[in-house]
C-alpha cells in the first residue's frame, strides 16, 4: 500500500503493486485480520512517508516486523497461561500435596470446589498467583527463552530498519548540500584581476 | 569392511531394491533431503525470477543504465530472498501458534533471514553510492570555467 509513492520515481509500476513486489501478501496467520495489517502499514506509511522503492521497502519491513513483534508477544503470553496447571503442579508439590496433578487439572478446569481448595492452600502457605506464575514459567523456561530471542532479533531488526531509513535520509541531505559548500569554497580562492568591475575598490 | 560374499549379497540384494519406479515416485523420493529450499539461489527458482525482475525495473526506474540495473537488481535478488525467508518463518509460526514445537526450526530460520538482510543492506548501500557519485557529477561544475578570464 504504497499511497504515498510518488508515481514519478516508480514509473511502470502501480503503487498497489509495490508491496506485494516487495514482500507478497499480508503476513498473517488464522485468527489474525488482513485489514488490520493494512491498516498498521498504512499507518507506519503515513508517519515515515516512504520517499523511494527503497524506502518502501524499509517501511514494509518495520510493519511487517512490527505485527511479528505483537504476535510473539502474544505468544509468549498464552505460553504462560497455557502453563499455569504445571506451575499449579510445582507449587502444590511443593507445598507437600498427595496428588498435586489431579488437584491443579481440576484448578484449571475451573471447579470451583479446587479453586476454593487451591486458594486456602496457597493464603496459609503466604502464596499468591505470583508463585503459580513463576512455577509455570520455570515448567517452559526453554519455549520462553527461545521466544525471547525471536523478540529481541526482531526488535533489533525493527531498529535496523529504521536507522537505515534515516541514515539515508542523512546521507542525501549530505549530497544536497555539497554542492554549495564547493562553490562557497571554490569562491574563496577566485582570483579577481585589479581593477576589474568585480573589484571596483583596487580600481 | 565386509567381506567378499557379504559384499555380492549386498549387491545382490540391491538389485532387488524396491526404491520408488515411477516417475512421480522419483520425483518424490528425489525432495526427500529438501527441507525448505532456503539455501537455494533466488534466481535459480524460475517462479521468483520475475518478480526479482519486475522489482529490479521499479527500483532502477526508467532509463536506468546497466550498471544502475544492475545494481537493481541485487537489491531485488536480495529482497525477494528475504521475502522467501519470511514465507517460511510465517508457515513456522503458524504452527507454532497451533500448538506444534517448531520454536527451534525458527531460530534456525533466522540465520537465513539475517544472511539476506545483510546482503540486502549491502547491495542498497552500493545503490546509494553509485547514485551520490552519479549525482556529483551531474551538478559538478568543470574547474576550467571558474578560472576563465
Amino acid at each position: 500500500m504504497s499511497t504515498q509513492m510518488d508515481s514519478s520515481i516508480v514509473p511502470g509500476a502501480s503503487p498497489e503493486a509495490l508491496p506485494r513486489l516487495v514482500s507478497g501478501p499480508p503476513p498473517v496467520i488464522a485468527g489474525e485480520e488482513p485489514e488490520a495489517y493494512e491498516d498498521l502499514h498504512a499507518r507506519m506509511v503515513a508517519a515515515l512517508k516512504p520517499a523511494d522503492p527503497i524506502e518502501d521497502i524499509y517501511v514494509r519491513d518495520v510493519a511487517d516486523i512490527d505485527w511479528d513483534i505483537a504476535r510473539l508477544r502474544r505468544l509468549k503470553a498464552r505460553l504462560l497461561a497455557i502453563s499455569g496447571c504445571q506451575g499449579m503442579t510445582e507449587v502444590l508439590r511443593g507445598l507437600g500435596e498427595d496428588h498435586p496433578l489431579v488437584l491443579a487439572r481440576r484448578w484449571a478446569a475451573r471447579e470451583p470446589t479446587a479453586i476454593g481448595d487451591v486458594k486456602e492452600r496457597l493464603a496459609n502457605a503466604g502464596l499468591g498467583t505470583d508463585a503459580v506464575m513463576a512455577g509455570a514459567l520455570a515448567a517452559r523456561i526453554t519455549e520462553y527463552e527461545k521466544i525471547e530471542r525471536l523478540l529481541a532479533m526482531a526488535e533489533a531488526r525493527r531498529a535496523a530498519a529504521l536507522d537505515a531509513i534515516e541514515g539515508r535520509r542523512a546521507a542525501r541531505l549530505r549530497a544536497a548540500a555539497q554542492p554549495i559548500e564547493r562553490e562557497v569554497t571554490d569562491a574563496e580562492f577566485a582570483e579577481v584581476a585589479p581593477g576589474s568591475p568585480a573589484c571596483p575598490a583596487l580600481r | 569392511m565386509p567381506s567378499f560374499a557379504v559384499m555380492l549379497r549386498n549387491r545382490a540384494n540391491a538389485k532387488r531394491s524396491t526404491g520408488p519406479r515411477t516417475a512421480a515416485g522419483k520425483a518424490r523420493a528425489a525432495r526427500n533431503a529438501h527441507c525448505h529450499g532456503l539455501s537455494l539461489p533466488v534466481l535459480a527458482d524460475p517462479a521468483l525470477a520475475p518478480a526479482v525482475a519486475a522489482l529490479a525495473r521499479t527500483i532502477a526506474g526508467p532509463g536506468a543504465t546497466a550498471a544502475r540495473h544492475a545494481l537493481a537488481v541485487s537489491i531485488a535478488d536480495a529482497q525477494i530472498d528475504l521475502a522467501r525467508v519470511r514465507r517460511v518463518r510465517l508457515e513456522l509460526t503458524a504452527q507454532l501458534d497451533a500448538g506444534r514445537n517448531v520454536i527451534r526450526q525458527l531460530l534456525r530460520i533466522e540465520c537465513y533471514e539475517q544472511r539476506a538482510w545483510s546482503r540486502r543492506q549491502t547491495a542498497i548501500t552500493a545503490f546509494d553510492a553509485a547514485e551520490r557519485t552519479q549525482s556529483a557529477e551531474r551538478t559538478h561544475v568543470p574547474e576550467q570555467s571558474e578560472f576563465a578570464g
